[in-house]
């Protein structure tokens, strides 16, 4: 069983809150490549695939992006333009910074997450009706897709009503599918296992694993070893 | 008026349209990274014309949570740019139907969505991802997100002129 | 525009397609042209150079034969805030934030330049002082 497995939907979402300040207020790029190699590692182990072309597009982007603001000393010119060491840590620590939180992200965030209140209820719903969707694999004539997507809208509002009995039992185990919202391009279609993320019933049960004390353990101490790194190296 | 529980099915059944849409996006290859071409945003191009502010508003904001869930990235920049994309693009296109009414046609408004939507990103790279790099990408950006709003608009017409579904259950 | 699409636009919508256009071109006048006329801080030690912009505020410790020599950028100007040498000429020399401005401390060898970001610092030459 994965770690994620033993917390609540919920709770792995407070685990990723209380983590990320940490992880974002460090200025320590050895401490956030070290953190972002363990997301990268925990994500892995969780069976979902870590594709490295979109991920290392998105850093060369970012770096290359900081390096046309050339400052600090100069490293050498490409061409006459220089390439400074300020304008390079700054572009690889920001890219290591945003890839860390997307993988920090999509370890602690489900679908199956519950938030109270009104707007809980219209997410689970929304939830709910995106799974709908997906099941039905709409194929859209290119020649013709407003008629295709005229007949998906009709076929599932009509044949989906909220009140159904067991209409969506979450399926939601923390299983996950390939990144399915990777940086770049080209991924998984859109009725591939995302909706395995999909929330419960529509009127707000939420499904997934609950938190246990193996949970509660991991999740503690996945949060005070961000606290820890950033005491030790955050200024 | 719909009892309010219709009103918040509407509201689920088109973020759900959202949701299904920005999947569909996912696969289409882009020649930038962080580019959206904003199918998403087609739901809320149709309810423009038959839904009120707050459900327009409220439509923006489920899309942009949605997607943070789905996609896991509610931690990231990701969902930071898309939330401050996705709501400068609804209140911009929520504020030119509501002044401008019949002198723009969903093209326009959907032109309008997507340059709000990029500048909106554009300035929040300058700050927060790029620095003065994002003035580089911002031309491309630029164009590319008009092209595709004028492209989205001009399915959303069409989709509004032969939509079943939207002159029958689409009216609250 | 006939076909499946019979797309109709209103009178609008010209404004719309006009204000991304006027977007796009002066983005494109800003980081195609406005950048690379940014003046920059040039500086140069026997070994090596530094650039920076000059709305970065900072001060930097530069090395020479004689020691360090402190350049201060401040409020789009920068200065020789203190140097290992024995006169303190280039301390003197004030302020410098225009482009085509410089300062030295010869002794140390330390240079300060400013100059267009285009320009890429290739004026600064050590032999030419």
């Amino acid at each position: 069983m994965r770690p994620e497995d033993r917390l609540s939907p919920e709770h792995l979402a407070l685990c990723g809150a209380l983590a990320l300040p940490a992880f974002l207020l460090g200025d320590s790029l050895a401490a956030k490549g070290g953190l972002t190699a363990l997301y990268i590692l925990l994500f892995l182990l969780s069976g979902r695939r870590f594709r490295v072309l979109p991920n290392a597009v998105v850093a060369a982007g970012i770096v290359l992006a900081h390096l046309a603001a050339p400052f600090g000393m100069v490293l050498f010119r490409v061409g006459g333009f220089p390439v400074t060491q300020g304008a390079l840590r700054l572009g690889a620590l920001k890219a290591v910074t945003i890839i860390g939180l997307i993988y920090l992200s999509r370890l602690t965030i489900r679908a199956a997450v519950r938030l109270p209140g009104r707007a809980g209820e219209v997410l689970s719903l929304t939830l709910f009706y995106f799974e709908r969707i997906t099941e039905l694999r709409p194929r859209l004539d290119l020649r013709d897709p407003w008629t295709g997507l005229d007949r998906l809208l009709r076929e599932v509002y009509e044949s989906s009503s909220p009140d159904s009995a067991g209409a969506v039992e979450g399926s939601s185990t923390g299983a996950a599918p390939a990144d399915p919202a990777g940086p770049a391009t080209g991924l998984t279609g859109p009725a591939t296992g995302l909706a395995g993320q999909a929330t419960g019933a529509p009127n707000g049960r939420a499904s997934g694993p609950r938190t246990d004390a193996a949970g509660l353990a991991l999740g503690s101490a996945f949060v005070l070893l961000h606290w820890a790194v950033y005491l030790a190296t955050g200024k | 008026m719909p009892p309010p529980t219709e009103n918040r099915r509407m509201l689920a059944f088109y973020g759900a349209f959202c949701l299904f849409l920005s999947t569909v996006e996912l696969a289409i290859p882009k020649p930038l990274p962080f580019m959206r071409l904003g199918l998403a945003n087609l739901p809320i191009l149709m309810a423009l014309r038959l839904h009120r502010p707050r459900f327009i508003l409220s439509l923006a904001l489920l899309k942009v949570l949605g997607q943070g869930l789905v996609g896991g990235t509610f931690f990231s920049y990701i969902f930071l740019f898309s939330a401050a994309g996705s709501l400068a693009s609804a209140l911009v296109m929520l504020g030119l139907h509501l002044l401008a009414g019949e002198r723009f046609s969903l093209l326009g408004i959907g032109i309008s969505g997507a340059l709000a939507s990029n500048l909106a990103q554009i300035f929040l790279a300058r700050f927060f991802l790029l620095g003065r790099g994002a003035w580089l990408i911002a031309p491309p950006f630029l164009v590319i997100g008009g092209v595709a709003g004028f492209l989205l608009g001009a399915f959303a017409e069409k989709m509004w002129d032969s939509s079943v579904w939207l002159k029958t259950r689409g009216v609250p | 525009m006939t076909g499946p699409w019979a797309i109709r636009p209103r009178p609008l919508d010209w404004a719309a397609v006009a204000a991304t256009v006027l977007a796009a071109a002066l983005f494109s006048w800003r980081a195609y042209s406005g950048e690379a006329a940014e003046p920059m801080l040039y500086i140069q030690n026997e070994a090596h150079s530094w650039v920076y912009p000059l709305d970065r505020e900072g001060i930097f410790p530069i090395p020479g034969p004689l020691g360090t020599t402190t350049v201060v950028l401040r409020n789009g100007a920068a200065l020789v805030e203190d140097s290992p040498c024995r006169d303190k000429l280039c301390v003197s020399m004030g302020s410098i934030s225009r482009r085509g401005d410089w300062a030295a401390c010869l002794p140390n060898r330390v240079f300060l330049r400013i100059d267009r970001r285009e320009r890429g610092g290739e004026g600064i030459d050590a032999s030419a002082y």
